[in-house]
């Protein structure tokens, strides 16, 4: 049956802040490693829906599963275990090493008075070696740019050994060098078998490199699927309230898109 | 700077050992370190006996125990809050202890009724700024700093009107204000050991938790953390340990603030080092203050707070001068 290797499983899912209701009913299920963006207008509630998957929140109604369990039912050392998360507003005032910051994603599977094993420091070493982040291991977080902090926090949530990673718009604030290597990165751990749930703004980026797309719309999910499919006009104009025109990349052959003007006659009239 | 990292902390304890026995041998009567070790033999003169064994080993016992306890807890309020201005009595703890003090010594009560006291509002106004900054099921710590700020204000006022109307105890009440050792007798040394030291104790089981907040309270949740349980039992324990400390020694200021501080400085910001180095270093220091406080007027005594805020507050605003100019240059 279908529904044995589902991933991440979103059922009926509804939660807001207060009496706001953000998500209005989302079903939603994934059953593969895959690379897949989260896109929509400001205040849609991707970044909500991210963190009742994770399990941060508890849903107002309906449930989220993963690998067949209630999230909602799982310790938090379990969860963490099975889902990394890369917050979009990382605070770090005290500084430490960025070893030490990577090292923390072994918490989860360190009891309370244990200290950290041989196997601990192999695998620190790994996810830092494969975010390219060992180089600078010593030094303090605070000092290094947004590129390189993102990429410290990406590996801290690799210690986990995550079947999921969630990150939350990981690339809005890199510049066009760290944005691509932030997503071939990403790219790169979806073919190695984790689930990579993105929320992004860069729709052309997101296009380019997810292997599937999930456009939002006011707490609801409008399309899912593969960026041709899901990246249409009518869609795009439903969800944001602009005009676009579909272009090609000429590369990767991805839908890329153009905004264009609404409302020319108005140029006119001034 | 690797060296320094490996001997700073032999060294501190080096010096808290040297503290200590000056501690014992000088005051109001010099005793010769030969004749402290005859008594701690079991050799010595009565006099000397009594002055070590009564007089000095309490409050000096309690003075490292205060100093121990007041860094621990400044060291992991810090942490929990993400805010190094931070320290044990930034959440009203000291100011409902004054007032407990205050009334008690309005009363007339004794010494034992005035600790008790002290520590019984020490507990209600740290419970009243817990209820306050409480929503559903989050405590934020902005929002307990500024309900501890509101209640210390009100409370200081509330003191200052008893004081204006009493005028006879008005010294009493300012010298408990500033906090000293000269009391202590082995008793209150056995009723605060405990809470001293097994909550710094269980205090530093939550170091590894508390390290993880200090990079956001989502991502330790994300991490597995359950922070706002840990954030609760760490508020718990450092009221009940700051509450026992100023309900016991009046309140002594600038220890928990600033010995956290250099301690980062010299060690680092791991807590798990962090919080057992400023326990060391906070003892030392609270020893020397306690020391000098006998020394310096003597056979007159000064309130040991006022030697830790005198030796505290400038170094605070070196403290600040620096991080500025760290600020400007990034």
């Amino acid at each position: 049956m279908k529904i044995m290797n589902a991933i991440i499983q979103v059922q009926d899912l509804h939660f807001g802040y207060n009496d706001l209701e953000i998500i209005q009913g989302i079903d939603l299920q994934l059953d593969t490693p895959k690379f897949i963006g989260i896109i929509g207008a400001n205040g849609c509630g991707k970044t909500t829906l991210l963190k009742n998957i994770s399990g941060y929140y508890t849903p107002w109604r309906g449930r989220i599963l993963i690998n067949n369990k209630n999230i909602q039912q799982l310790s938090g050392k379990e969860r963490a275990q099975m889902i990394g998360f890369v917050p979009q507003n990382i605070s770090d005032d005290f500084t430490f090493t960025c070893y030490d910051l990577v090292m923390m994603g072994r918490i989860p599977y360190l009891r309370r008075f244990q200290r950290e094993r041989q196997m601990d420091r192999e695998i620190v070493r790994r996810t830092m070696e494969l975010t390219h982040t060992w180089d600078y291991r010593n030094r303090h977080s605070s000092g290094l740019s947004g590129g390189e902090q993102q990429r410290v926090y990406i590996a801290r949530a690799l210690a986990q050994q995550p079947r999921i990673l969630l990150l939350d718009e990981p690339i809005s604030h890199l510049d066009i060098k760290f944005q691509v290597e932030t997503m071939n990165l990403l790219k790169e751990l979806a073919n190695s078998g984790i689930l990579v749930l993105a929320v992004l703004h860069d729709i052309n980026l997101a296009s380019q490199f997810c292997d599937e797309i999930i456009l939002m719309k006011e707490g609801a999910i409008l399309s899912q699927g593969k960026s041709p499919e899901v990246l249409i006009g009518k869609n795009i104009h439903q969800a944001f309230a602009i005009h676009v025109e579909i272009l090609e990349n000429p590369f990767t052959h991805t839908p890329y898109i153009v905004p264009v003007s609404e409302e020319k006659t108005r140029l006119k009239v001034v | 700077m690797k060296l320094l990292h490996r001997c700073i902390r032999p060294f501190t304890l080096v010096i808290f050992l040297i503290t200590l026995l000056f501690s014992i041998s000088y005051g109001a009567v010099h005793i010769p370190f030969a004749d402290v070790v005859r008594v701690f033999l079991g050799s010595g003169n009565d006099t000397d006996q009594f002055i070590i064994l009564s007089l000095r080993l309490p409050r000096i016992v309690e003075a490292a125990m205060a100093g121990a306890g007041l860094s621990i807890v400044g060291a992991c309020l810090q942490a929990l809050l993400r805010n190094p201005m931070a320290d044990p009595y930034v959440l009203g703890v000291s100011s409902g202890a004054a007032f407990g003090a205050t009334i008690a010594i309005i009363l007339g009560l004794g010494l034992f009724q005035m600790s008790l006291s002290a520590f019984f509002f020490a507990l209600v106004t740290i419970y009243m700024v817990y209820t306050f900054a409480k929503t559903g099921f989050k405590v934020s710590p902005t929002a307990m700093l500024l309900a501890g700020i509101a209640l210390s204000t009100f409370l200081t006022a509330l003191i200052s009107l008893l004081m204006l109307l009493n005028h006879d105890e008005l010294s009493k009440i300012v010298f408990w204000t500033m906090g000293s050792f000269s009391l202590i007798t082995w008793t209150q040394v056995y009723f605060s050991a405990p809470v001293i030291l097994g909550g710094s104790l269980i205090l530093y089981f939550f170091t590894r938790d508390i390290n993880v907040i200090m990079t956001g309270e989502e991502a330790a949740e994300h991490l597995g953390v359950d922070t706002e349980a840990v954030k609760k039992y760490v508020l718990l324990l450092s009221s009940l340990i700051t509450a026992t400390i100023v309900s016991i020694s009046g309140i002594i200021g600038f220890v928990g603030l600033i010995i956290p501080n250099i301690s980062r400085l010299l060690v680092g910001p791991d807590n798990r080092i962090l919080v057992p180095f400023s326990a060391l270093l906070g003892a030392t220091f609270m020893v020397f203050t306690d020391t000098l406080a006998r020394l310096i007027l003597a056979p007159a005594e000064i309130p040991s707070g006022i030697i830790t805020a005198a030796l505290g507050g400038p170094f605070f605003l070196y403290l600040l001068i620096k991080s500025k100019n760290k600020a400007e240059s990034m």
